[in-house]
């Protein structure tokens, strides 16, 4: 490399919402190896970070809010970042942390008294401002602010300026842009034009968990608006299935040419919706199965997988899979086939969302119980008062001790119509005199 | 499904009865009482739904008629297959076996079979053994049974939602699901799932929580461990203090001892005082001191040799005196002769020299003049013999030659005399002349000798009279009559004639007188000759020589008592010799004394301060032989040396001790501070600091050990917060656990929507639709009670089943409870119920034959007649037995129902059939 080559060109890393020993969510009880990785994934996944700016020798590494999952915050977890942040300053390489919505600065607790060398957190009274050199030239300006409290309306993004001086511009924020988070809280809410607007030449942001470029800066006004995603996923949504990971930023004269995703994440959860029609039998169905799996682990790359699979389809099978237990022991039988496979393949959870050969039209014709069952199913679905009423009653049946999980359950209406279809077919079988 | 015939093989009275080709109407079955009614009606309910076991109170009607217990039917599904369903106690199950053709030569023939419930399940429409018990199947008692219309199924049927196809009751449903839910949440029970598991997630929380807390007090636990360690530190550093400070009292302790030398020597060294000036002079000049010691005993040596030269001389000088006294001579007038040994008073050498000088030559000229009287008298006989004259010295050895000359003489005198009395008795004339010749030398040899003698005896005398000795006027006289004694002898001796000289000339000769005249004159002429040397006639007679020889003799003896005095004086001047070196030596021995002292003097302190006292050891050292100065110069240098090596050796165990003290304290500060404490050494104040301290160190040991529980303690906190992985375990736990909660609860809730949507759905029914069961029954009712009660009302009640019945209505709208009517007509109605019920069950899923025990019995004939037309007209689709042991109930049965056929029991046809 040519000298003042690596002034010129450098890139830097871009993460966010690490959501540091953040417990996975919807994940049944699992093995003690299986727990283990969970729990430690997110950990590996900012370690594999870290790896990461060293192997590309960074010039500096941003990360844009939610470095912890909640006000909790984890003592492994800081002392995991804090370390991390450390073996960054070791080799120079300058860390810019803000906080987001999950790690406000005026909630939760730090046991962190120093940073090491080259971190800089910024705070939450006014946007910071570094300045980085590289090779004795100043490559870069990076700017930032970090939320006070959980709910930030204000958007923040307009407290930003771009200050003189050379290199190129990185603004540190974790925002919601408009268009680009749906599905997440709406804090510091700002569209690209509030970004565009401040002049800068990088937008990293946080709070969004998918990989999103929300623009591909072409020159001043015009900046890269980066969402690098969450470093590891932290549930069987869909919104946190796929690669996750860092942004490597790769730099060139004061501009960013490129961006590039590089996944970090350790474990992957994936959703195999397998059809039950044409399937013998339960072992039919456990091949198919264990066949998706396999596809699943070639498509991780090398990756551990947390598979959660739906049963979806009618047949005669319906019944087998309905019967207690069953769809319990497919679990257990595919979670035995996968226990010594490397990379890891973890049998979650299988949803039966299969059904009956049944027609309901010609149950409704027929005018009898299950006639009239299906019409109050109906009129109920479309009652919302008698939706209430219901999960009221079920609410209502339950222990004090459980009328909370229960009433969180329930109160969600298209999950209580979910739960409604499912319990007209689960009447109807009843009716249909299976001895489930 | 109709039962179209049955094999007993064995239950309670029947045995091997069979029944065939049972129509599908009414068959009435007639027998009196015992004939086996009850117990064939029994029989049919046991093969299709089993044998009632010990927990009902029905019986279980053993073959009391031998056979295997139970049998089997023969069915006929709706479907026209025929079915032979087994059934015995001791066996599995059912066997349900298809039979190829009805009528088959061979019996059944089975072409599939099973085992299963499954199969009878849907030949049965799904009742079970209570429903067909309760509809179906029922004697007298249960037709009066209101409760068992209240059954649940029955309810069901009743209110049209039971069934299905092949399903279960609706209200069972409920039930069923319930049950499900019940395993999934159950008010007060902690065994349920989602009970257990919310029960498992508040633990994990409030774990959690804990944890949190704990997590979040890591800057507080991480400070307060600063200060832990910072105050064990300090603990450890006081007790060590103190234990540092015990160890210097403890050492202090050793010390002391040693320090107690040290200050004993150092007290020593302090009553010996520096070393004087006068002892460094000592110790400096110790050397010559040592010197002059070591010469000491030959000074001491020569002292005692000096005093006994003296001694010796004086008793040499008493000697030469008493000698001289004798020889009548005196000693020089110089010379004092100590009277004894221990009057003997020193003389200087010079004056022993001096005396010893004055002796020799007294003594010399006393000797010389005897000598020279001797030689003188010698000297003339020797000269007239040899022409020469003698020395002293050689008249003293002349002298003595004479005397040997004259005694050799004498001998040859004697023998001459022998001789010459031989020849005079031979003829002794010529050897008397031979002897007389001879005789006449020898006698003029003596007479020569006597003169010398006498000159000698003279010459003395007058020497001595003359001469500086003074000898005694004795030994002059005695030299002065020897001296004429002998002149007078000579001259007798020379002029007498000899005696012997006739017999000589007297003797003749012959040959053996010429042998005798030859040695006689042999002899006469050895006389003569010895004569002659002695000077005495050639041949003096014996008397002669005897004179001579004794008068030699006394000269002799006055000149060898002269010899001896001179041998004396030589004596005392060898000794004198040997006093000068003596004195010499004492005296340089003294001298170098005195200088040693003097130079003692001079380097002590230089002139000496008037008021000093003057060194013991310097005084008396001039004397003449200086010992008493040089044994107080060596007391001095012995008392010097031994202070000095005492002094040494006090330093030595001072530096001893400091040494000691040096390896046990070592240096530096410490080794100071520790050296000041021994000097000012308070031990009691030790002690008591001792006690004091160990108090300090167990309670800084017990304030240490407790801060360093209380470090490690939290040490261990901290690290196992730093390390643990529970917290994140416990998320993951509570969130699976929260999953699974949630699975489950959402397990509940969909068996609780189910369970809703079938118990609203079945209240539905109950409130809002007439039940067509219950209307085909108040028909039947109606028609029974020929219109008494036109309708029936049925009472859902609530779910828990309170306030269900079933009301009879008259024609006037009058509500009558089933309770209320009579007995008979309650019958009616429980059996109009019945019938509806078993109409239903047929229309929704099976037709199953209708088995009546004597129920039409407590009817009055009218309502008799009616209540067989009803059953009659049951029995146009379906199949009815009626057993009955009234005859005219048959014939009631029989003639309401054409075609009926029956069946008459007796108690013997059951056992031979």
């Amino acid at each position: 490399m040519a000298p003042g080559s690596s002034a010129r060109r450098f890139c830097f890393v871009h993460a966010a919402d690490l959501h540091l020993d953040t417990p996975f969510s919807g994940v049944h009880e699992s093995a003690p190896h299986v727990a283990r990785a969970l729990r430690d994934a997110s950990l590996a996944a900012f370690d594999a970070i870290v790896d990461l700016a060293l192997e590309r020798e960074a010039a500096f590494v941003v990360i844009a809010g939610d470095v912890y999952d909640g006000p909790e915050r984890g003592l492994r977890a800081q002392l995991r970042f804090r370390d991390g942040l450390a073996r960054l300053g070791k080799m120079g390489i300058a860390s810019f942390v803000v906080h987001g919505n999950h790690d406000p600065v005026a909630t939760g607790w730090s046991a962190i008294r120093t940073w090491p060398d080259g971190v800089t957190v910024f705070g939450h009274e006014h946007v910071g401002l570094v300045e980085v050199e590289r090779a004795g030239r100043q490559v870069a300006t990076v700017q930032g602010i970090s939320y006070p409290t959980r709910a930030v309306a204000e958007n923040l993004a307009l407290r930003f300026a771009r200050p003189d001086g050379p290199g190129i511009h990185v603004g540190v924020l974790h925002c919601s842009v408009r268009g680009a988070a749906d599905g997440h809280a709406s804090y510091s809410p700002c569209t690209l034009d509030d970004l565009r607007r401040v002049g800068l030449d990088y937008w990293a942001l946080g709070h969004v968990h998918q990989h999103r470029v929300l623009a591909t800066g072409t020159g001043p006004g015009d900046p890269w608006v980066v969402y690098p995603g969450n470093s590891q996923a932290r549930s069987p949504r869909a919104s946190e299935r796929g690669a996750k990971g860092a942004v490597v930023a790769h730099v060139d004269s004061d501009r960013v040419e490129r961006v590039e995703h590089v996944a970090c994440d350790a474990v992957r959860f994936v959703e195999l919706d397998c059809r039950i029609e044409g399937a013998g039998g339960v072992e039919d169905l456990e091949d198919r199965l264990l066949a998706l799996g396999d596809e699943a682990v070639g498509r991780a790359d090398g990756r551990a997988l947390v598979v959660r699979a739906r049963l979806v389809g009618r047949s005669a099978l319906h019944d087998d899979l309905a019967r207690p237990g069953v769809v319990e022991e497919l679990v257990a039988r595919l979670r035995e086939s996968a226990a010594h496979d490397a990379p890891l393949c973890w049998w979650d959870e299988i949803v039966d969302g299969s059904g009956a050969p049944r027609d309901l039209d010609a149950v409704r014709a027929r005018g009898d119980f299950s006639a009239d069952l299906l019409e109050l199913a109906g009129s109920i679905a479309t009652d919302t008062q008698a939706l209430e009423s219901l999960a009221a009653e079920l609410v209502g049946g339950v222990p004090r001790s459980l009328a909370r999980d229960l009433g969180a359950l329930v109160a969600d209406r298209d999950t209580l119509l979910r739960l409604l279809a499912t319990a007209t077919g689960r009447a109807l079988d009843e009716l249909a005199g299976d001895p489930t | 499904m109709r039962i179209t015939g049955w094999r007993v093989d064995g239950y309670g009275v029947l045995h091997d009865h069979h029944v065939h080709d049972l129509p599908a109407g009414i068959t009435v079955l007639v027998g009196p009482n015992e004939a086996g009614k009850t117990t064939l009606l029994d029989f049919v309910r046991s093969v299709l739904f089993g044998f009632p076991d010990r927990r009902h109170a029905r019986a279980t009607h053993p073959p009391l008629a031998g056979g295997r217990h139970g049998g089997a039917l023969e069915l006929l599904g709706d479907d026209g297959r025929r079915w032979l369903l087994e059934r015995h106690r001791d066996g599995d199950g059912p066997v349900l076996t298809l039979a190829a053709a009805r009528h088959a030569p061979d019996g059944p023939a089975v072409v599939s079979g099973t085992s299963g419930e499954d199969g009878l399940q849907r030949l049965l429409g799904g009742a079970d053994a209570e429903l067909f018990r309760t509809v179906f199947a029922f004697g007298l008692a249960e037709l009066s049974s209101l409760r068992l219309l209240e059954s649940e199924d029955v309810r069901d049927l009743v209110f049209s939602a039971g069934v299905l196809g092949a399903g279960r009751s609706a209200t069972r449903s409920v039930k069923a699901l319930g049950a499900r839910q019940a395993v999934l949440v159950r008010p007060r029970q902690a065994d349920a799932t989602a009970n257990r598991l919310r029960t498992q997630l508040s633990e994990i929380e409030r774990e959690l929580r804990e944890l949190r807390r704990a997590a979040e007090a890591y800057p507080e636990h991480a400070a307060e461990l600063t200060r832990a360690t910072e105050r064990a530190g300090m603990a450890r550093v006081q007790a060590d203090a103190c234990r540092g400070r015990l160890s210097d009292l403890g050492m202090l302790d050793r010390c002391r001892p040693i320090w107690d030398d040290r200050l004993a020597a150092r007290a020593e060294l302090g009553r010996l005082g520096p070393r004087t000036a006068t002892a460094s002079v000592l110790l400096a000049r110790a050397p010559d001191i040592r010197l002059l010691a070591r010469r000491r005993s030959g000074h001491e040596e020569r002292v005692a040799r000096r005093v006994a030269v003296d001694r010796q001389l004086a008793e040499l000088d008493r000697t030469v005196t008493d000698a001289l006294a004798d020889l009548g001579g005196t000693l020089p007038g110089s010379w004092t002769v100590a009277p004894g040994p221990e009057h003997v008073a020193p003389r200087g050498s010079s004056v022993l020299v001096r005396q010893s000088c004055e002796l020799t030559a007294h003594l010399d000229a006393a000797a010389s003049e005897l000598a020279r009287s001797l030689s003188a008298t010698l000297g003339r006989a020797r000269d007239a013999a040899t022409g020469s004259t003698g020395s002293p010295t050689t008249g003293a050895r002349d002298a003595t030659d004479a005397l040997r000359s004259l005694g050799e003489l004498r001998l040859l005198v004697g023998e001459r005399d022998r001789l010459a009395a031989e020849r005079d008795q031979r003829g002794h004339e010529e050897r008397l002349a031979s002897l007389a010749a001879r005789r006449t030398g020898s006698r003029r040899t003596i007479g020569y000798v006597a003169a010398a003698l006498a000159l000698l005896a003279a010459g003395t005398a007058g020497a001595v009279a003359t001469s500086h000795l003074r000898l005694g006027t004795g030994v002059a006289a005695v030299l002065a009559v020897a001296a004429v004694a002998l002149a007078i002898l000579a001259v007798a001796v020379a002029v007498a004639p000899p005696r012997d000289r006739g017999r000589a000339a007297d003797a003749p000769g012959r040959d053996e007188q010429a042998l005798g005249r030859v040695e006689l004159d042999r002899i006469v002429e050895a006389v003569a000759d010895h004569a002659r040397t002695v000077g005495l006639p050639a041949a003096p007679s014996a008397v002669e020589v005897d004179v001579a020889r004794t008068r030699l003799e006394s000269v002799a003896d006055a000149q060898q008592r002269v010899e001896r005095l001179r041998a004396l004086a030589r004596t005392r001047s060898d000794l004198v010799a040997t006093v000068h070196p003596l004195d010499s030596a004492i005296a340089r021995f003294g001298h170098d004394v005195a200088e040693l002292a003097a130079d003692l003097w001079s380097a002590a302190d230089g002139p000496r301060p008037p008021d000093a006292a003057a060194p013991e050891s310097l005084d008396g050292l001039d004397g003449l032989d200086g010992l008493d100065g040089l044994e107080q110069m060596e007391r001095g240098l012995a008392d010097a040396e031994r202070d000095d090596h005492r002094r040494s050796e006090i330093e030595r165990s001072v530096a001893a001790c400091d040494a000691e003290l040096a390896r046990a304290l070592g240096t530096g500060p410490r080794a100071q501070r520790l050296l000041a404490e021994l000097e000012a050494g308070d031990a009691g104040a030790w002690e008591r600091e001792r006690d004091e301290l160990a108090a300090r160190i167990v309670r800084a040991d017990a304030e240490r050990d407790e801060l360093l529980r209380a470090q490690h303690e939290l040490e261990r906190e901290l690290a196992e917060l730093e390390s643990s992985a529970r917290v994140a375990e416990l998320e993951a736990a509570r969130n699976a656990c929260q999953t699974e909660l949630d699975t489950a609860l959402e397990r509940y809730a969909v068996l609780g929507i189910a369970r809703a949507l079938l118990a609203r759905t079945l209240a539905l029914y109950e409130h809002e639709r007439q039940p067509a069961v219950v209307a085909r029954a108040a028909t039947l009712f109606a028609t029974v009670t020929d219109g008494r009660y036109p309708r029936l009302l049925a009472q859902v009640g609530d779910e828990s089943g309170g306030g269900r019945g079933i009301e009879a209505v008259t024609p006037s709208g009058a509500r009558v409870d089933a309770a209320a009517l009579s007995r008979g007509t309650a019958e009616q109605l429980y059996l109009c119920l019945r019938l509806a019920l078993a109409e239903s069950f047929a229309a929704r899923t099976e037709a199953l034959p209708l088995v009546l025990d004597d129920v039409l019995v407590n009817f009055d004939p009218g309502r008799a007649h009616a209540v067989a037309r009803a059953v009659a007209d049951y029995a146009r689709g379906h199949q009815v037995l009626a057993f009955t042991c009234h005859p005219h109930v048959a014939q009631i049965l029989a003639s309401t129902a054409p075609g009926a056929r029956v069946v008459e029991l007796d108690r013997s046809a059951f056992a031979s059939r």
